[in-house]
């Protein structure tokens, strides 16, 4: 059971820093190495948990995060375990506001191992303020 | 020069900057087991928690805080936490996730027992501070 201690509002949530939850698809094609899939974000990624499926061959998945002009806006997360959920943090001491982004953001996930047999989906569950 | 008092903006004694919510999420380990769990939704960051535990069965016993998302994935984990009083954790937040457990959704909260509770049912209390 919970309850509420206190708060300035009933709806359990922090007033002034909710966060935004989405879910972000990418699929690596049959004889593809990477995939990628966009979705519109205004604030601040702090957190991504990566459900990667058991990839083809021994290996890891990497994620890469780009804005519109398809530049970099964040430096790859690289070695995320497959057939796992994974929490990826984005927010550090040395980047404490995580991804900072505006607009179409592109989502690109790379397997180590090279080209997959058959289609992998790997789920982006992205937290951001 | 006259001193004015402080005084705060309204009467629900919320910070006006930064409100930081706080809720109670009970959690019984049934009797003949060392585990339990309970759910809460919610949005926001989790920067602290206060976790209640009463005295166990067992020599020493402690229990295992877990913060889940739905999907079972493990976001944040703290483990030894004494029987027979309070404990206080702010070890989300740290120089690696300034921002503690970031989080959206329905979070499962689950207390794992160093020993099974053999007498009777046993509620530990978890107090979560969301801003």
């Amino acid at each position: 059971m919970t309850t509420l201690c206190t708060s300035s509002d009933m709806r359990g949530t922090a007033p002034s820093n909710s966060v935004a939850r989405k879910v972000v698809t990418v699929t690596i094609l049959d004889t593809a190495s990477n995939g990628s899939a966009t979705a519109g974000i205004v604030g601040r990624i702090l957190t991504i948990v990566a459900d990667v499926p058991n990839l083809t061959g021994a290996g890891t998945l990497a994620i890469d995060i780009k804005d519109e002009d398809g530049t970099a806006v964040f430096a790859q997360k690289a070695a995320i375990a497959e057939n796992a959920k994974t929490v990826v943090q984005y927010q550090a001491a040395a980047t404490p506001h995580g991804a900072i982004v505006s607009g179409t953001v592109t989502f690109t996930c790379t397997a180590s191992a090279g080209a997959q047999t058959g289609d992998q989906t790997i789920n982006l569950i992205i937290y951001y303020i | 020069m006259a001193v004015t008092a402080i005084t705060t903006l309204d009467n629900r004694n919320v910070s006006p900057s930064c409100p930081v919510a706080c809720h109670k999420v009970d959690v019984t380990i049934p009797d003949e087991s060392d585990t339990g769990s309970s759910t809460i939704g919610f949005s926001g960051r989790v920067v602290r928690m206060t976790v209640d535990v009463p005295a166990l069965d067992g020599v020493a016993t402690t229990v295992t805080v877990t913060l889940k998302d739905e999907d079972g994935t493990t976001l944040y984990n703290k483990a030894s936490i004494a029987e027979g009083g309070k404990t206080v954790d702010a070890g989300m937040v740290a120089a690696a996730t300034p921002h503690g457990v970031v989080f959206s959704g329905t979070m499962t909260v689950t207390v794992l027992a160093s020993a099974a509770q053999t007498t009777a049912a046993v509620l530990v209390s978890v107090m979560l501070y969301i801003i």
